[in-house]
């Protein structure tokens, strides 16, 4: 997969895109092509034969803990076609919480609202509050870099630039000026890859290429550049969905020791990985939440119908 | 509840229910049949209720080693997943049942060989109705998933305690009056035991429908029999809380 954005601004070809600012907007963080107005349209292509069930969310069990992201009343529109109807979810803070439901059912969408993702995407309108930390994230005082330097985001496929080990991670500290001395970036550097469980395997050549790494490592190198720029909250989009089984396992255990630093909300597919990783679940469907609650209860006995026949494969 | 999108597991799953549906049809049989080989004195019935038994032990082994491919190649959830265990403990409930027919009507051939004790079997007789009747009304609710009917099966389960504590007794009175009676009366007793803990394998598989059907444990207290009030030896209901 190439990276629209990063190419660009390598060969200095690209026009808007080139702008470096363009890449700083994002802390750090590189956007794959799939972010851009193709795959709303694809969102909307889905939701033409979709007729939305309306009815409140249900919540099998309330959330414990202070909320870091309290999000209420949220829909979103690409072009005027609607792809969240009236999303209301508390995210505690120290907890995974997994995003489920069938391919544009909106949970995605929800993810991007999060770090105001959907302001790269051209026609695209977010209503409803997101309040982190009681702060209106869309509010006109609140800087998106700043932003997203706080919620950090990691994709499907790794992305890592196309630079040394070290550069990936010391990219976010230096652009975000958290860092000045070189042995202070040394540091950061090497407690990041410490924290995302790479360090061991990269410590005696961090000046290589991070395109030599494997996949599995590429992505941890991802989730060390993420949290280098100290994030209070970190959103992933099916991060193991391009690993085999054992780099699947490595990032599901760091998922939960990450857990007791920041507040985690992961995306997936795989509801055997939402049943493992997380501790809250909540289930979207056709751009509605439809139920959210502890992760145990909603794969034990979950309250909604919808719910029930998706997560034991019955949907049709 | 809608189809699994795939066919082969719902198929697997319904093949599950289904054996255990069959399970339970053919210890309900043994139960009746022992019951019946001990009032009718029926030594070809009795040796027909033996041998079955194997049928049953076949059975329970067949279903749970579905269950266990099931669990390990489709991992199943939420209401799948009480279907699929709870099948694995009927079928331990209803195989230990079929132990326990099958120990009646073993007890049913020494018995046809001694003096017929006609009150007596005719009180074996009823409570094994009655606790045949209650294996039925929760296998029904089984295969008809109706809580209702399992609920009431549970309820009900100090019916079965009284007719054991009035057969006790009955008995010690027999045992007293002719000492020479003690070792039929003790065959006897012994069967009453067997239906009264065949009457709670029947309770359990009321608790093991609810939770499949509610995912939620039966709650509140299940209606006791007082035990017998006289004397110590007549209060052995105490100590066969056995689930």
């Amino acid at each position: 997969m190439k990276f629209r954005i990063f190419r660009s601004a390598e060969d200095q070809t690209g026009a808007g895109a080139a702008d470096p600012t363009e890449s700083v907007r994002m802390g750090g963080q590189v956007l794959p092509e799939a972010t851009s107005s193709k795959a709303a349209s694809a969102v909307e292509a889905r939701l033409e034969d979709a007729t939305p069930v309306s009815g409140p969310t249900v919540v099998a069990t309330p959330p414990t803990g202070p909320i870091k992201i309290a999000a209420r009343d949220v829909s979103v529109f690409y072009d005027g076609k609607q792809a969240l109807y009236d999303v209301s979810l508390d995210i505690p803070d120290k907890t995974v919480t997994a995003l489920i439901g069938p391919s544009g059912c909106g949970k995605s969408t929800f993810l991007r609202t999060m770090n105001r993702m959907n302001d790269t995407i051209a026609g695209c309108k977010v209503t409803g509050r997101i309040a982190m930390d009681d702060e209106d994230i869309n509010d006109r005082s609140i800087d998106p870099v700043l932003l997203r330097a706080r919620v950090g985001m990691v994709f499907q496929r790794p992305n890592p630039f196309p630079k040394s080990i070290y550069e990936n991670v010391a990219y976010g500290p230096k652009i975000h000026g958290l860092v000045s001395a070189k042995s202070e970036m040394d540091g950061v550097v090497e407690s990041a890859l410490k924290r995302a469980g790479l360090w061991e395997e990269v410590a005696d050549r961090l000046q290589s290429s991070a395109m030599g790494l494997s996949g599995g490592q590429q992505q941890r190198l991802v989730i060390a550049r993420a949290i280098a720029v100290n994030p209070e909250v970190i959103l992933m989009d099916e991060p193991c969905s391009a690993l085999d089984p054992i780099a699947t396992a490595r990032i599901e255990e760091l998922i939960d020791e990450l857990r007791e630093r920041f507040c985690i909300v992961i995306v997936t597919h795989s509801m055997a990985q939402a049943a493992r990783v997380s501790q809250r679940t909540a289930f979207f469907h056709m751009g509605r939440l439809v139920e959210t609650g502890d992760t145990e209860d909603i794969f034990q006995n979950p309250r909604e119908r919808r719910t029930l026949d998706y997560i034991t494969g019955r949907f049709g | 509840m809608n189809q699994h999108t795939v066919k082969a597991y719902g198929d697997e799953l319904n093949q599950i229910t289904a054996e255990v549906a069959r399970m339970g049809g053919l210890a309900e049989a043994q139960v009746s049949d022992a019951i019946d080989s001990v009032a009718r004195r029926d030594v070809a019935l009795a040796r027909a209720v033996v041998d079955r038994d194997l049928k049953l032990d076949a059975l329970q082994r067949d279903i749970e080693r579905k269950a266990i491919r099931l669990i390990a190649l489709r991992q199943p959830v939420a209401s799948d997943l009480r279907r699929t265990l709870g099948a694995m403990k009927m079928a331990s409930d209803l195989e230990r049942t079929g132990d326990l027919a099958k120990n009646i009507a073993k007890r049913a051939l020494i018995l046809a060989e001694a003096e017929p004790m006609q009150p007596l079997t005719r009180s074996i007789e009823r409570m094994g109705r009655l606790v045949s009747t209650r294996l039925r009304d929760v296998l029904d609710a089984y295969t008809a998933s109706e809580l209702d009917r399992a609920v009431a099966v549970w309820q009900t389960d100090d019916e079965v305690d009284e007719h054991y504590n009035a057969m006790f007794r009955e008995l010690l009175t027999y045992m007293m009056g002719d000492p020479r009676t003690i070792g039929a009366c003790t065959h006897l007793l012994f069967m009453a035991k067997n239906l009264e803990r065949i009457g709670d394998h029947a309770t359990n598989i009321a608790e093991t429908v609810h939770y499949e059907i509610t995912g939620d444990d039966m709650v509140g207290e299940r209606p006791r029999a007082l035990p017998g009030a006289e004397d110590e030896t007549s209060t052995p209901n105490l100590t066969t809380n056995s689930h």
